[in-house]
């Protein structure tokens, strides 16, 4: 489409998940970086990046009528004040990634199990104020129907990241939930909340709300016996459609005739606003442009902006929205396009995001490397025995290690 | 007339140059026999690894500068449980592998070697069909035979009439375990070959004679073949140890170490580090350890091999 337009040619490699966060980096070190390259916005990765000089801002590369339709904490997850990391989401910062795509996180429903169970799923649509303990309620009368409550997969271990996410933003807050990442404020990973929402997840656990076999199962097949009605609740993104195409059995209705979702229960107890912040990835995909890109002349550096920019137009997105059925940055998109129901109820989690009081982002976008990779390993061990606090307490050592090493 | 100069100068040192590499490779030859590999070893091979050495002691997230740190990344991998735990588990593969691949392989190499040679190349065959396999492959296979809910161990457990089910590669303490039955299940093969290969350089007229003078079955097995396999044994042991502290892959594929750290080795944990974490570093500091422990049992398969050699000479 950028081609078509401008006539500046444009080469595309394609990397799976994994292997491109390793090529990518390694790239970036390198006279071969690529021009401009898709990121995730946290410092996870990004901001790695801005720390080491290996991008550069793209303030006024997009124009104010893209900046005025794109999603303001969007744009917002893309700043970070020049090399420095922890200044993520800043005010003040300069923009460094193009967004595109927005992904909502919810708990999914299947409706056919809940009406078996005899769970009224009125209650649940899309809804934001469920408590833990209505949510507790709801898992054992699906259990003592015979189904599983909760099926996750987490032998991948980014699933259960998400819980573990949304259990500590409604426990403390996304204010108290990014200080703590970022050492700040004396907020500590240790601190009371954080330790609710991991014995809160183990407590599911133990009750046999979820899957006995969470550790030993990946993503997909946990997906496949959610989609084959042995399940009542399954989180996944909003880029779930993908997922119910390749997973799914034929005579499954998909979202919303089979399934719709709710947010996560609110844990009022723990944190007075928690039925008000939600847990997400606002913006899910970025394009960012390499340093050297810089270096290669004022008008391939012009072209190059171009097609950044390009990223966050109107046809570009709506052209991606079609395509892939996740919601975009842009929200004039979704008022031009005729929505089915699946769209429509895909793009009604970017209305409630964006009503919310405030959005986080799941840790391993938003935590230090060091410290997603050992709260990934926590997540795991929750269900092998482990002790919330101690877990914990291990995190927050290498968060302190992770931070002093900045 | 300055540049004629320069040719002769060029041309006296080229051709001196050329005298000393002849003379070198007159007097010692086997330098010129282990040019090509040499070549090849040293720029992809010693210089890296020395490199690692280097890299060892500094601080660098594999972007931007490095920052030295003196034995800072030591100090934490010495004091990091996960290391201990890590390399304890590779003890545990080690072991184990050397009970279930080494030992069972012999034992099947002894009933292989009775056969005919028809039977005895058919099971060869089959015992080594596993290796030929890639072992991503198999552990993706294996991962879904351990699936609780409908991998076909489970199934086969359930249909014998027993309640237990097993969570395989989900479970802290059956994890590990469950990667080890797959690398046994691959491997074995490979020492039942080297085993056999082994017993065929028994000279027959020694058991022969032992037959005669009236020895069984056992006391030839004890007295005369397990001796004489005994360099075979050291290169299968020191072989397999070594591997075990090198593996990877499965756990790589069928738990990333998990769960928790539960079949975590050095080097998922040195990858995890490194590209996970972005800590070139400390996964450097543990590759040394690593490199240390793997280079003492190297240097002890050699000195073994070296007196066995020494040993069998009159």
């Amino acid at each position: 489409m950028f081609e078509e337009e401008t006539g500046v040619p444009v080469e595309q490699t394609k990397y799976e998940n994994t292997p491109y966060k390793s090529a990518i980096s390694n790239a970036l070190g390198t006279s071969e970086a690529p021009d401009i390259f898709y990121i995730w916005p946290g410092p996870n990765r990004l901001g790695r990046y801005v720390q080491n000089g290996n991008v550069i801002p793209l303030d006024g590369v997009l124009s104010e009528d893209q900046q005025s339709n794109i999603i303001s904490d969007a744009l917002r997850g893309t700043k970070y004040e020049e090399g420095d990391l922890l200044s993520w989401r800043s005010e003040d910062g300069s923009t460094y990634g193009v967004p595109y795509d927005v992904a909502a996180i919810p708990i999914w429903y299947n409706k056919n199990v809940l009406n078996d169970a005899g769970v009224n799923t009125d209650r649940l649509q899309h809804a934001t104020d469920l408590t833990w303990s209505n949510f507790l309620d709801i898992c054992s009368t699906i259990t003592d129907a015979g189904y599983t409550a909760v099926e996750c997969g987490n032998r991948n271990r980014w699933t259960i990241g998400h819980w573990i996410s949304a259990f500590m933003i409604k426990a403390a807050g996304v204010d108290h939930y990014y200080n703590a990442a970022f050492g700040i404020n004396d907020a500590s990973l240790t601190d009371k909340p954080f330790v609710t929402a991991l014995s809160r997840l183990k407590q599911l656990y133990e009750d046999g709300y979820f899957n006995r076999d969470i550790n030993s199962l990946n993503n997909n097949e946990a997906a496949a016996l959610f989609f084959s009605d042995q399940a009542a609740f399954w989180h996944q993104g909003t880029w779930v459609t993908e997922q119910i195409s390749t997973q799914a059995p034929e005579e499954f209705g998909g979202v919303p005739d089979a399934m719709d979702y709710m947010w996560w229960p609110a844990f009022p107890d723990s944190y007075e606003n928690s039925a008000n912040e939600r847990m997400s990835v606002v913006p899910n995909s970025t394009v960012a442009i390499s340093a050297q890109a810089a270096e290669r002349g004022d008008e391939h550096l012009s072209n190059v902006k171009d097609f950044a920019s390009f990223f966050g137009s109107f046809d570009a997105q709506k052209r991606f929205f079609e395509i892939s059925g996740s919601p975009v940055t842009r929200t004039d998109v979704y008022e031009e396009i005729d929505m089915n129901a699946t769209q429509q109820t895909l793009t009604n989690t970017v209305d409630q995001l964006q009503s919310s009081d405030a959005v986080g982002m799941v840790f391993d976008v938003a935590f230090l490397p060091e410290t997603t990779e050992a709260l990934l390993s926590a997540g795991q061990e929750l269900f092998t025995g482990g002790d919330p606090e101690s877990l914990l307490q291990d995190v927050q050592k290498t968060n302190q290690d992770a931070l002093s090493n900045l | 007339m300055s540049t004629q100069k320069q040719g002769s100068n060029l041309r006296a040192v080229a051709s001196s140059a050329v005298a000393i590499t002849k003379s070198v490779f007159e007097e010692r030859p086997h330098w010129l026999f282990l040019l090509p590999a040499l070549l090849i070893y040293l720029p992809f091979l010693v210089i890296p690894a020395l490199g690692i050495f280097g890299l060892s002691v500094f601080q660098w997230s594999g972007l931007g500068d490095m920052s030295f740190n003196g034995i800072e990344n030591f100090v934490r991998a010495f004091t990091s449980d996960i290391v201990y735990t890590s390399l304890w588990h590779n003890i545990e593969i080690a072991f184990w592998s050397l009970v279930l691949q080494a030992g069972v392989g012999l034992v099947l190499a002894l009933v292989i070697y009775r056969f005919s040679d028809r039977w005895r190349q058919f099971f060869q065959v089959t015992y080594l069909l596993p290796m030929t396999l890639m072992s991503v492959a198999v552990s993706m296979v294996w991962g879904y035979m351990y699936n609780p809910s409908y991998g076909v161990l489970n199934t086969v457990i359930k249909a014998l009439g027993s309640d237990w089910s097993p969570l395989w590669i989900g479970s802290e303490s059956q994890a590990l375990y469950a990667i080890i039955i797959v690398a046994t299940w691959q491997w074995t093969g490979f020492r039942v070959i080297l085993w056999l290969a082994g017993l065929d350089s028994i000279d027959e007229s020694l058991l022969e004679a032992a037959r005669i003078d009236g020895a069984g079955p056992i006391q030839r097995f004890r007295y005369i073949t397990l001796p004489l396999l005994k360099p075979v044994a050291i290169f299968i042991s020191i072989y397999t140890i070594i591997g075990s502290f090198n593996s990877f892959v499965y756990v790589w594929v069928m738990t990333r170490g998990g769960p928790g750290h539960a079949s975590e080795v050095m080097v998922t944990w040195i990858y995890k580090n490194a590209f996970l974490q972005s800590n070139f570093g400390r996964a450097a500091a543990i590759s040394v350890l690593l490199f240390v422990i793997v280079l003492l049992l190297s240097l002890l398969n050699m000195r073994l091999g070296d007196r066995e050699a020494g040993g069998a000479n009159p």
